[in-house]
């Protein structure tokens, strides 16, 4: 457990299957009281990674103050933001300790993935027993996932390494995810475009008939029935390692059960807000961010999710950019050791970046949804595990999106140093209805996010 | 710590951390040390606990959970073995104390960890081989597709749409990493339901032929040719030499039509000298000039008009245009034969209007690997004479439709007659066709015998559908979602004291032998990534398995088998890290002959010396070095070797100097090195890690990961990395990985041969740490060939992992040692491992449950 709840509820509330998820009825006590000003869409969360690290002097603005307006000549990177300076903020000076060394020596991009929504520190290890935390974003989906056919979707633009060991004896999957659904159990992002458009509108075309429908659904429920019988018979039967792997199935087979029972519920339609997208993978990066985008946008309009996970790379990246000129890796080129044409690189890399999250901003505000655009309604991060030189304070943070009013934007906001990061998940969870009290090593509120 | 070279077993290079340590003993040969035979705990143990470890493992502090002041005589090591082998982890790798130690401390802590490994062994932690547990495996995406394949015979591969599986000890085999989230249990259930209607009701065909796919070449190896959404096509690798190469799984059983265009960009102005080019082009300017003087003197003059060419005129202007370039072949492969070649004449003004070529070809269901080029291509000294000055290629396949089915069979699909094993027609089936149809592919999709009452629960759902007033297939079909969603199909389970799982042998305890059914999965997912054929269940079934000779007859006749090849696609690429290949692409203006039809070629390079040493039984020492290697026309070019033509690979004799083993590869030279150039100290560590599985340590805490970047250009690489080996906090490793990385210096990053850096000469040589010194791959391999044992021990384990599908642990430590050992007294053959293998404790028993091993 790394949350702690209000009024302290019995500990067994909180598990639930496999994962210590947090699963509680909604308190009205527990609402935070500038949510209750809260218009009526519901409020979204998008976060959205970007690995490596930045180069402090294209990044940070330093200006004095706690909660300022952002200085008239934009840094570097974030000149591709310009055009939106009301429309974001940059946070300071947040720190996630959990991806330290704190004494396990190097190691810090397989750190930073796992750490970064999770606050924990992950266990060093690239064999079996992986272990990092339960991630803000599933706490989110245990709390509004029940409302939506997608509990969260975790997407992202660079498929997993697969081999092991990755970063200096931390396994692979603690930088191919920033999402985990238990300590042991990240949720792979998926990044094919036309995936993610099958999963959200569905591969086959809608059953208009009824009785069809009707039966179909009858078969799929049967078949999960089954499923779900044979998963028991086995638990009964094994020792507990082998009962843990079918603990997870089973949680899995649950899950769709209750979103079939969703869909059922509600029995409509969900028609596409976006085209189909190619069925390969575009090599060209901006291509495939902005169809990740749209797809992100299709998702939150359709009200299919209320929460994404977004990796705009994996943590540890070699990806080469080479649409604009970069032949070399993206890591390698961040161990530049103050060479000056590797620095540059570094910062196109960083621009170039920006650049695609912007085309996100555009999106959000083009976007109808109920009273307003989505951009009215969510809450966007835009950050990195890393900050200079393989730290994990001070990182770099860009927020967008009003949240139903969470966030003040057009801000620069210079918090004291080793400020937990976790503070900023806790008021972004209680702002999606979870009653958080603590979360990971937060320790109070965060002032100026809001000017409400 | 001892010698590494030999079979005897040494916790050193057990433990990934000690295996650093043990890297470093591997070179420096530490003079044979006499053991402390006589240490006891009071003299060595507790004084040196007390003066390092007391101050935080106490009884107040408990650091880490640990108090060692308790432990006060050599039977606290039989009571805790696993804490008293952490304890060995820790002071052996240096971890602790934390601070380190001084001098003396050192030598102390040597005699602890004598003492603690002796401890170990005389508490029954010693020389005799153990089971253990293996975590129930869920399928991973290749065996997944290879298992929907065996077990129907449908032609999809759905496990491709599947989440990247994790990997543990560098295989995506290992039961524990292998996690279900509810994403993928989404896409199994899709997955269960459009392979069982694909198995019983065949693929939809559209009502007439359609154009299923446009496969599209890139048009140049930058990303950014790929951009744009509405080519709704397929983009298919880049070929200097203009091929277009791929797979596609075709629908159903049919006649298809195959629209392939070429592109033509060959103009005679490419045929030109530089000096005619010139000449001309003075002409032209001289031409424009004059003609605007002439305009300038006479603005009121009519323009120009060019005379109308007469038919003559044009005929010759077509002729010289079908003689400005060479002819050159077209062919176009399915499945590697031969069904459409043409001659592509002349330069691109003459038949540009061809259009395209419709080649008409029958073909199964299923995939179908097609490759469309100019095989006369393969043999240009240099693929950029393909490239004209505009960057375009002058020949290439610019894309292919693929239209269809032309008269698609009306047949059920075969896997239709498989699941209807009673064998009436369509329409006839009866209540009992549909029993024996739902047991026949259960039994086997589950890998075993099933009970009544589990064939009753998916019986159930047949007759569910029956009662809806579907037809008996469909019930079937439902059936089998079901069965392909089931946890008994996507998990490979070992059930404990199952009947026929003989008793324990005497040699090890605490175990039982696995089922007949479970052995046979268990040796099909490891030589075939698949499940199991009819004669393996055969075998399983009458408890031939269980004789040593059933055992090796099955074993060599599945090596002999197609299904083989895993052990080389799978087993061996992600042995040697060959699944990073191309993931950031070599820089094309570095190193612009490389295109990625040639990373496919050196990725195929290693695939078939893999399936050689498979095939023809090799000693696994070939793999540092061999005679031969297996080269096409553009590899042997990048190679710089003369005299093999053509795009099909051969084998190929090399004497070893400049090409033989896998290190000379192209494929591993380049996933070794960064996009645009080499690095020492990552070869050296690939060499380390892979070929004598002694990965050097992670750098000390607060030093960034290798930063050779420091320094001025104006050194070089080697002056560069000298530096860093001076400071002592790097010295240990890199003094270690450096040397082994120069020795391969000669192989720039793309692999091929050099003797110059820009302007400096290669220098191979590298001196390492025990002061010997060598130069060049061939001196390097005889280096290694002189660890042969601690190479074996290496391919060994790597091989038990993946065999098993769980990390080793210390207690498989003597099954190792007894594999390296027979496997050097059978001369290294690949099959004696295999072997070895399958014949070992962990592969044919567990231990028992709630038992330790």
């Amino acid at each position: 457990m790394n949350v702690i709840l209000k009024k302290h509820l019995p500990r067994r509330t909180f598990l639930r299957g496999l994962g210590s998820v947090l699963a509680l009825p909604l308190l009205d006590a527990m609402v935070p009281a500038f949510s209750s000003a809260a218009s009526k869409s519901p409020a979204r969360t998008a976060i959205l990674y970007f690995p490596n690290g930045i180069q402090v002097p294209a990044w940070n603005m330093d200006v004095e103050g706690g909660d300022v307006p952002l200085p008239q000549t934009l840094a570097r990177t974030l000149e591709p933001l310009e055009k939106y300076r009301n429309d974001f903020s940059v946070l300071r000076g947040l720190t996630v300790n959990g991806g330290r060394a704190l004494g396990d020596g190097p190691g810090d991009h397989g750190r930073a993935g796992a750490s970064y929504l999770t606050g924990a520190h992950p266990k060093k290890t690239f064999g079996k027993d992986i272990q990092a935390g339960v991630s803000m974003d599933q706490y989110i989906a245990d709390k509004v996932g029940s409302k939506t056919h997608f509990a969260s979707l975790e997407l992202g633009c660079e498929e997993g390494i697969q081999g092991g060991n990755c970063d200096n004896g931390y396994s692979c999957a603690y930088s191919n995810s920033i999402s985990w659904r238990t300590p042991a159990a990240p949720n792979p992002p998926e990044v094919r475009p036309r995936a993610v458009f099958e999963r959200l509108f569905g591969s086959e075309d809608f059953e208009q008939d009824p009785a069809v429908r009707a039966k179909k659904e009858k078969y799929r429920r049967s078949v999960l029935d089954s499923l779900a019988g044979d998963a028991k018979r086995l638990q009964n039967s094994l020792g507990s390692t082998d009962r843990r792997k079918l603990d997870e199935y089973l949680y899995a087979v649950r899950d769709i059960e209750t979103r079939i029972q969703r869909t059922e519920a509600s029995n409509v339609e969900v028609k596409p807000t976006m085209d189909k997208p190619p069925s390969s993978i575009p090599e060209n990066y901006q291509e495939h961010t902005r169809l990740m985008f749209d797809l992100m946008a299709s998702a939150f309009q359709t009200d299919s999710t209320r929460v994404i996970t977004f990796l705009m790379a994996i943590e540890q990246s070699n990806r080469a950019y080479r649409e604009i000129g970069i032949a070399d890796s993206h890591h390698g080129l961040t161990h530049h050791g103050g060479d000056k044409e590797k620095i540059e690189k570094c910062i196109a890399i960083n621009r170039y970046q920006v650049e695609q999250f912007s085309y996100f901003i555009d999106k959000l505000k083009a976007t109808d949804d109920g009273d307003g655009t989505l951009f009215d309604h969510i809450m966007v991060t835009y950050g990195s595990g890393l900050s200079r030189d393989h730290d994990h304070d001070d990182l770099p943070l860009v927020i967008t999106g009003r949240g139903n009013g969470l966030f003040h934007l057009g801000r620069q906001v210079n918090y004291a140093n080793e400020t937990p990061l976790a503070n900023l998940h806790v008021a972004m969870m209680h702002q999606m209805g979870v009653p958080a009290e603590q979360f990971a090593d937060s320790n109070g509120d965060l002032p100026y996010l809001s000017n409400l | 710590m001892r010698d590494l070279t030999v079979g005897k077993r040494s916790w050193a290079i057990w433990l990934p951390a000690l295996a650093a340590a043990a890297s470093l003993v591997w070179i420096q040969g530490l003079p044979g040390q006499e053991r402390n035979q006589g240490a006891d705990f009071d003299e060595t143990v507790q004084p040196f606990l007390a003066s390092y470890c007391y101050s935080c493992h106490n009884d107040k502090l408990t650091t880490a959970g640990l108090d060692l002041t308790t432990f006060h005589h050599v039977a606290s090591v039989s009571e805790s073995p696993e804490l008293w082998d952490k304890v060995l982890e820790k002071v052996a790798s240096g971890k602790m104390p934390p601070g380190g130690l001084p001098e003396a401390g050192k030598e102390q802590a040597e005699a602890v960890t004598q003492w603690i490994e002796e401890a170990l062994a005389a508490a029954g932690f010693g020389d005799q081989p153990q089971a253990g547990r293996v975590t129930a495996r869920r399928m991973n995406r290749v065996e997944y597709n290879n298992t929907i394949r065996d077990l129907l015979g449908v032609a999809v591969r759905p496990a491709d749409q599947f989440p990247v599986d994790d990997s543990g000890y560098g295989f995506d085999n290992i039961g524990d990493v292998l996690t279900v989230s509810p994403m993928l249990m989404e896409k199994y259930l899709q997955a269960a339901r459009e392979v069982s209607q694909l198995a019983i009701f065949g693929a939809a065909v559209p009502d007439k032929p359609t154009k299923l796919i446009r496969l599209l070449n890139r048009r140049s190896p930058d990303a950014a040719d790929t951009a744009s959404v509405e080519a709704s096509g397929t983009y298919l690798p880049y070929s200097l030499r203009g091929a277009m190469y791929g797979s596609w799984n075709f629908p159903v059983d049919g006649e298809y039509e195959l629209r392939l265009r070429i592109a033509n960009f060959r103009s005679e102005e490419d045929l030109l000298t530089p000096e005619e080019r010139e000449r001309r082009a003075e002409e032209r300017s001289k031409r424009f000039a004059a003609r605007a003087a002439e305009r300038a003197a006479n603005p009121a003059a009519p323009p120009r008009v060019r005379p109308e060419a007469t038919p003559e005129e044009l005929q010759a202007r077509l002729e010289a245009a079908r003689k400005a370039a060479p002819p050159r072949q077209l062919l176009m492969q399915v499945d590697g034969e031969p069904v459409f070649s043409t001659i592509v004449e002349g330069a691109s003004a003459f038949g540009y209007d061809r259009g395209e070529y419709p080649i008409r070809v029958n073909l199964t269901a299923g995939e179908h690997t097609i490759r469309a080029s100019y095989p006369e291509l393969a043999n240009l000294d240099d693929p950029r004479e393909n490239i004209n000055p505009d960057l375009r290629r002058a020949l290439f396949v610019d894309y292919l439709d693929i239209v269809g089915p032309f008269n698609p069979s009306t047949e059920p699909p075969a896997s239709y007659h498989k699941l209807f094993v009673c064998g009436h027609n369509p329409g006839e089936h009866g209540a009992q066709c549909a029993r024996s149809a739902v047991q026949s592919v259960m039994e086997r999709a589950y890998r075993r015998p099933v009970s009544e009452s589990e064939l009753e629960v998916k019986m159930g759902l047949v007759n569910l559908v029956q009662q809806e007033g579907d037809s008996v297939e469909e019930g079937v079909r439902l059936a089998l979602e079901a069965i392909l969603a089931s946890p008994d199909f996507l998990f490979r389970i070992e059930q404990d004291g199952k009947p026929g799982a003989s008793a324990a042998s005497a040699n090890v305890p605490n175990a039982e032998r696995i089922g007949g059914y479970e052995l046979a999965s268990r040796l099909s997912y490891f030589l075939w990534a698949s499940m199991p054929d009819d004669e393996l269940f055969r075998a399983a079934k009458t408890g031939a398995l269980h004789t040593p000779a059933g055992l090796e007859q099955q074993v060599r006749r599945m090596l002999t088998d197609a299904k083989a090849a895993n052990l080389a696609d799978n087993w061996a690429a992600q042995w040697l890290q060959l699944r990073n290949l191309g993931r950031t692409k070599p820089d094309p203006e570095r190193f612009p002959t490389v295109d990625d039809e040639l990373l496919d070629a050196m990725r195929r390079e290693t695939n078939l010396f893999v399936k050689e040493m498979v095939r023809e039984d090799h000693s696994i020492l070939d793999f540092i070095d061999a005679p031969f290697t297996y080269l096409n026309g553009p590899l042997a070019r990048h190679y710089g070797i003369s005299g093999i033509d053509g795009e099909e690979f051969q084998r190929v004799a090399v004497d070893g100097v400049q090409r033989g083993g896998v290190l000379t590869q192209g494929a591993i030279m380049t996933v070794s090195s960064y996009p645009t150039r080499t690095s020492p100290p990552v070869r050296g560590k690939w060499v380390l890690e892979n070929l004598l599985g002694t990965p050097p340590p992670p750098p000390p805490p607060n030093v960034p990961a290798l930063d050779e970047s420091k320094a001025a250009e104006v050194m070089t690489l080697r002056q560069r990395l000298q530096q860093h080996r001076q400071d002592p906090s790097c010295s240990p490793c890199h003094n270690l990985m450096d040397p082994i990385g120069f020795g391969l210096e000669s192989y720039d990053a793309v692999g091929a041969w050099r003797t110059h850096d820009g302007e400096a000469l290669i220098d191979t040589s590298g001196v390492l740490p025990d002061g010997k010194s060598f130069r060049g791959a061939k001196d390097l391999k005889q280096v290694l060939k002189n660890q042969s044992g601690a190479f074996t021990r290496n391919v060994t384990e790597k091989m038990l992992t993946y065999a098993l599908g769980r990390g080793l642990e210390r207690y498989d430590q003597p099954t190792v040692d007894d594999i390296v050992a027979q496997v050097g007294a059978h001369d290294y053959k690949f099959s004696a491992l295999v072997m070895e293998i399958v014949e070992s404790a962990p592969f044919q028993m567990r231990t028992l449950a709630g038992a330790q091993p």
